[in-house]
C-alpha cells in the first residue's frame, strides 16, 4: 500500500464517519432513540475511531519511509480474523437464543450482531498485537 | 527462539527503525523479534543476518524446546 492509498482510505473513513454522524443527528430529530440505538451507535463510533487511528498511524509510518504491512502484521490480522470468526459463531448463537421470543426488531438484532463482530475482531487484533 | 538482534544493533549503532527500513518490515516486527515473541520467515531471517554480515544461526539461536 502506498501513501496515496492510505491518504485516500483515511479521508474516506473520516468522510463516512462524519456522514454517519450527521445521519444519526438527523434521525434523532425525527424519532426518539432508545438505549440499544445508543449502544449500537457508540460501538460504530468506536470502530470508526479505531480505523481512523490505525490509518493515521500508517500514514505517519509511511511518511518516515517505513512500510505499514509486513509478514507479522498480516499474521496478526489472520489470527484475529480466525479467532473472531469462531467467536462470532457463538455471538450469533447467543443472539438467536436470547432474542427468539423478544420484541426487538430484526434490524436492531442484525446491527448488534454486525457491530459485535467488528468489536470482537478489534479485541482479538489488540490481544495478538500486544501479546 | 532467542535472537542477538539487540546486541548486534548496538554493535552496529543501528536503531530499530533503521533496521526495520533496511529489511522492509515495521518497527514493531523488530520489537517482537528482539523479545523472542515472533519466529520470522526464512527470508526475513536471511535479510536480517545479511545486514549484520552473519549467518542466520549466528543471529537466531534455536533451542530444541
Amino acid at each position: 500500500m502506498n501513501m496515496r492509498n492510505t491518504k485516500f482510505i483515511l479521508f474516506t473513513l473520516i468522510g463516512l464517519t462524519l456522514t454517519f454522524a450527521g445521519g444519526i443527528a438527523m434521525y434523532s430529530t425525527m424519532t426518539e432513540l432508545v438505549v440499544t440505538d445508543y449502544l449500537i451507535y457508540s460501538a460504530i463510533g468506536l470502530i470508526a475511531f479505531f480505523s481512523i487511528v490505525v490509518a493515521f498511524r500508517n500514514l505517519k509510518a509511511e511518511k518516515k519511509g517505513l512500510i505499514v504491512e509486513d509478514e507479522l502484521s498480516r499474521k496478526i490480522k489472520e489470527k484475529a480474523a480466525a479467532n473472531s470468526f469462531t467467536a462470532s459463531i457463538y455471538l450469533w448463537t447467543m443472539i438467536l437464543l436470547f432474542t427468539i421470543d423478544s420484541n426487538i426488531r430484526n434490524e436492531t438484532l442484525l446491527g448488534i450482531g454486525i457491530v459485535g463482530m467488528g468489536l470482537i475482531f478489534i479485541g482479538f487484533w489488540f490481544y495478538h498485537n500486544n501479546k | 527462539m532467542k535472537t542477538r538482534i539487540k546486541e548486534l544493533r548496538a554493535r552496529d549503532k543501528l536503531t530499530q527503525e533503521e533496521l526495520a527500513k533496511m529489511v522492509s518490515v515495521r518497527r514493531e516486527t523488530i520489537v517482537f523479534l528482539e523479545k523472542g515473541k515472533y519466529n520470522p520467515s526464512l527470508k526475513l531471517a536471511y535479510d536480517i543476518a545479511k545486514v549484520f554480515n552473519l549467518q542466520i544461526e549466528d543471529v537466531f539461536l534455536f533451542d530444541n524446546d
